[in-house]
């Protein structure tokens, strides 16, 4: 049981700092653009071993109550110091655990920011949980080499060490294959616990944030909508002139950091059409801008080998974009988190 | 020795990084906001979450027997388990406009059939280990004395 969790925090705390790195990379280490389903397959793990690893710590925690009355509660001053340092990990963990999975569910009944507090609360996490096992590093080594049933049993007519450990896999397996359909497609028939599901969602690609929760309905739909590519040469264009640009065609994942992905076929021109045009090339910075006047994401950009392989798309699926999936323009990109594939674009500019 | 000192040097230096940068973005970690509620995850979990299966533990002992329990218990922890991801599901379901395609199975009835699969497998272990023991009861009284040619003295 130890074992697994460390498994899973050390995925979760890793396809963590991955997905940070999608919204705050280095200029010198731009995101790539292969493969295409990178984020995808991370962000897929976190949430995924994030949900999983809720079961397998109450669990745990169960296991080891009775410690909780150990009497003295410290022999030494060490181990008092050690005892805290479970505290804060439990602590730590169960709000991180249960935060991020709240997130997954658009939830958020707390007083802070959610992803700062979750990204620096997973430093905590992970750090108590690495002082932990080196504590307990020599009781950990014995464990693993006693075979299950060998140990002596708590409670012999009860569930056994070895039944507990059957009861928590069963538990787990049943909601990761029941959740994880929302990323892993061949899971997609048994999802009943997803907490999305493509096939219901408009164009079968779920959408994150509404035209109405973005404010942006009027002016999307307005025929004075322009997009102005600002640059060494610039320029701007009407609906009819982006839709007269040669277009281009790709099968790209869409990869929310809330977890859930889906591969679409994305239609529309290139955006390093357009940067050149304006007079930049692939080297070019590109900053994106959409006609939501507030939030976190109206704006993005995009470096690097993203540059060269994005696509300004107004066809989703084969048919036209719908106004939530980001009408009449929006960003669709390989390896690149969701969010950042920024919708209802109005502005590009090369930097 | 050298590798717990090393796991314990890396897992103090995250684990204070993560705090004093917790503190260093205070206006929008809100750190007391933040403490409260690691506190009250502590409470909850060893105050309620964990008394109330003991509780439900204690009561079974009364109820089953041995054999039995340890299935029904089995049962039990796989349900609540899954339950404990269910409930957040089932409270929010329809909180969110459809489009978002988030939130909107019958997470209810989901767990339910959940429930009832996984008490159904559990059925059917306890019913394979009554034959089980019965067929060992049968063959440990059918077991004939040793006869004398059996000796080999």
């Amino acid at each position: 049981m130890g074992r697994v969790l460390g498994i899973c925090f050390t995925v979760c705390f890793m396809t963590g700092l991955l997905s940070h790195y999608q919204y705050q990379p280095w200029t010198w280490l731009p995101e790539p653009a292969h493969p295409i389903w990178g984020y995808r397959l991370t962000q897929g793990l976190h949430v995924t071993t994030g949900i999983a690893t809720i079961p397998l710590l109450l669990v745990k925690l169960w296991a080891v109550y009775p410690k909780l009355f150990a009497w003295p509660p410290a022999k030494s001053l060490a181990e008092g110091v050690e005892r805290l340092t479970i505290a804060v990990f439990v602590s730590a963990a169960l709000v991180e655990l249960f935060t991020g999975f709240f997130n997954v569910l658009d939830w958020y009944p707390w007083p802070w920011d959610f992803v700062m507090v979750h990204r620096f609360l997973a430093y905590v996490v992970f750090g108590s949980l690495l002082l932990h096992i080196a504590v307990k590093l020599p009781i950990i080594k014995e464990g693993l080499a006693t075979p299950l049933g060998t140990r002596a049993n708590a409670q012999p007519s009860g569930l056994s060490r070895r039944g507990l450990l059957v009861a928590s896999a069963a538990g787990t397996g049943i909601v990761v294959v029941t959740t994880a359909g929302q990323t892993f497609s061949p899971l997609r028939p048994l999802d009943v616990l997803a907490p999305r599901r493509a096939d219901s969602a408009p164009q079968h690609v779920p959408i994150n944030k509404t035209a109405d929760q973005a404010g942006v309905r009027g002016i999307a739909l307005s025929s004075s909508w322009r997009l102005t590519v600002v640059g060494p040469r610039s320029f701007d264009l009407d609906l009819a002139a982006v839709e007269a640009l040669a277009p281009v065609q790709h099968h790209l994942p869409l990869a929310c950091v809330e977890g859930w992905s889906v591969s679409a076929h994305w239609q529309g021109p290139l955006l390093i059409d357009l940067v050149r045009r304006a007079g930049g090339d692939e080297g070019s910075r590109v900053l994106v801008t959409s006609l939501e006047q507030y939030g976190s994401y109206r704006t993005s950009y995009l470096e690097g080998p993203q540059v060269a392989s994005a696509i300004l798309a107004t066809h989703l699926n084969g048919v036209r974009l719908t106004l939530d999936h980001g009408y009449p323009l929006r960003l669709i990109a390989p390896d690149r988190a969701g969010v950042l594939n920024t919708k209802w674009l109005t502005e590009i500019e090369v930097l | 020795m050298r590798t717990r000192l090393a796991l314990g040097t890396v897992g103090v230096t995250l684990l204070l990084f993560g705090v004093f940068r917790i503190f260093q973005n205070s206006d929008r970690t809100n750190p007391r906001g933040l403490a409260r509620w690691l506190i009250a995850a502590v409470v909850i979990h060893d105050g309620i979450l964990v008394p109330t299966t003991m509780a439900v533990g204690f009561v079974l002992t009364h109820l089953f027997r041995p054999r039995m329990r340890r299935y029904v218990q089995g049962a039990l922890v796989a349900s609540g388990l899954i339950a404990i991801i269910a409930v957040p599901l089932i409270d929010r379901r329809g909180s969110q406009p459809a489009v978002k395609a988030l939130e909107q199975q019958n997470y209810g009835l989901h767990l339910g059939i959940l429930v009832v699969l996984v008490f159904g497998v559990a059925g059917l272990a306890y019913t394979a280990q009554v034959v089980l023991d019965r067929r060992q009861a049968v063959n440990a009284t059918n077991v004939r004395p040793p006869a004398a040619h059996d000796s080999d003295t």
